[in-house]
């Protein structure tokens, strides 16, 4: 913990310089490729120092906006093709994968998680876009760019390949969310960032375990309720959902990567 | 503040944590009404008693200060649970159930310590006691505690008590390094819920943002 803390008052728009300059200097391009032109724009813009809200602010919170808007586009897109209801409906090579499992239980807890979830992300993006909106910006409408191909081509052939790549990506929202928050301006932008992040990791918990019990060859334990198969569980679930009190930033989609001017 | 103490050393059990806790609180009152005399030491004369007002802690200091009050209570009360289970209380626990607790009560006091080096950073003094305000309340639920579920609902209970307290403070935090502790320590909270309620039987994501309506302040 190096910043400023107690009752002293930091120069925030330093910090979210210096938050940008993370981001372009490696924490994004595991995932997202360079710092866009937009980004790179505002870092060379001269700005209001102590907190107040310029039009810079903004610019950089409705860009974050709209980069959430694309991941959870993402999310939801991702979600419906495994459901069967996505452009290849039952032919998705996810949605074959979920219709072929054999513990009948085990497949409809499956699709309800499946199903829950994307209608959790369909509730954050319409969340992101009114706030975009209500900042001034446009709506972001569009998966985000850097990570579509990246989907599209990814193996979710199966059950468990499905949970361990969505769980990635889980993450990936989970991260940017909480570098956004370091960042973003607008109290209301802030408070709804902070309230999807908190759903985003709950997902992570849930798909790390789903995975778990695949990897482990125990679908029959993929219930919910569990019931009397709760002393059935491993013990290692704990730590596979939750292995570090505090988890590091893996990859982030940086605030322009989903920006649309 | 309900009580500082200069170290952390955590592995008490509850009982003794709450007489420890007792000591610390009876310490600082003692401090705040001591002498503080020119160039005298602690009750050196007592005609030159001054009493020390020690002014509210604010700004994210404050925050820190609750946040470790909270970790401390959850703390508290995984251990406390620890202790029925192994009193035999709870009957059998499932291995999952045991994992969760001694796994999330070890990550609290990694939480625990994140927020007193922020206070140690800004020159405050460390919290090593529970939040005086909630402790009463835990400890009567506590006392209901008889089964599993029951252990297992009142840990959901603390983690959504800290998770909420964190969501609600993230945006009145100044420092971007105090933001983003807080916001990776909701995130662990909130994995914490989502595995407890696979094990009680619920759905483990129940709502799609999170609200802080149990959130402590």
């Amino acid at each position: 913990m190096t910043g400023v803390v107690g009752d002293a008052v930091g120069d925030r728009e330093s910090d979210r310089r210096a938050a940008l300059r993370a981001i372009g200097e490696g924490l994004g391009v595991v995932v997202a490729g360079c710092v866009s032109g937009t980004v790179a724009g505002l870092l060379s813009t001269p700005v209001a120092a102590g907190g107040a809200t310029t039009r810079t602010d903004a610019a950089l919170d409705i860009q974050m906006l709209q980069t959430a808007s694309s991941l959870e586009t993402l999310l939801v897109d991702l979600y419906g093709a495994a459901l069967g209801t996505g452009p290849l409906g039952a032919n998705a090579s996810s949605a074959k994968a979920v219709a072929a499992m054999t513990d009948t239980v085990a497949r409809d807890t499956m699709v309800k998680i499946l199903g829950e979830t994307q209608a959790q992300h369909r509730e954050h993006r319409l969340a992101f876009q009114n706030l975009t909106t209500a900042l001034g910006g446009k709506q972001q409408n569009d998966p985000n760019p850097k990570y579509l191909s990246g989907v599209a081509a990814a193996d979710v052939g199966s059950p468990l390949r499905l949970v361990d790549y969505a769980a990635v990506l889980e993450k990936i929202l989970t991260d940017t969310y909480v570098v956004d928050l370091t960042m973003v301006e607008n109290v209301k932008a802030k408070e709804t960032l902070a309230s999807v992040m908190a759903v985003e990791a709950q997902h992570v918990a849930v798909l790390r375990a789903v995975g778990a019990l695949l990897r482990d060859g125990t679908p029959q334990f993929l219930r919910i309720p569990i019931g009397a198969d709760l002393p059935n569980l491993p013990a290692t679930l704990a730590a596979i959902a939750f292995p570090r009190a505090i988890e590091e930033v893996a990859a982030v989609a940086e605030p322009g990567s989903g920006a649309v001017a | 503040m309900t009580g500082v103490t200069g170290g952390t050393g955590r592995g008490l059990t509850r009982r003794r944590f709450l007489g420890a806790a007792a000591a610390a609180a009876a310490a600082a009152t003692a401090a705040s009404t001591s002498a503080c005399g020119g160039g005298g030491g602690r009750g050196d004369d007592a005609s030159q008693t001054t009493v020390v007002t020690v002014p509210p802690l604010t700004g994210d200091a404050a925050v820190a200060d609750l946040h470790a009050r909270l970790e401390n209570l959850a703390i508290d009360t995984y251990d406390a649970l620890l202790d029925t289970a192994t009193a035999g209380t709870l009957g059998v626990v499932p291995a999952v159930v045991g994992s969760v607790v001694t796994t999330a009560r070890a990550q609290h006091a990694e939480h625990l310590a994140v927020w007193n080096r922020v206070l140690r950073t800004a020159g405050k003094p460390e919290v090593d006691t529970a939040d005086a305000g909630l402790t009463p309340t835990l400890d009567g639920l506590l006392a209901q505690v008889k089964d599993v579920d029951g252990a297992a609902r009142l840990a959901l209970l603390v983690e959504e008590i800290l998770a909420d307290t964190y969501l609600k403070s993230i945006p009145t935090l100044l420092d971007p390094e105090s933001v983003r502790a807080a916001a990776l320590i909701l995130v662990n909270d909130q994995q914490h819920q989502a595995i407890l309620r696979f094990a009680l039987g619920d759905y483990p994501v129940p709502e799609p943002l999170q609200i802080p309506d149990k959130a402590a302040s």
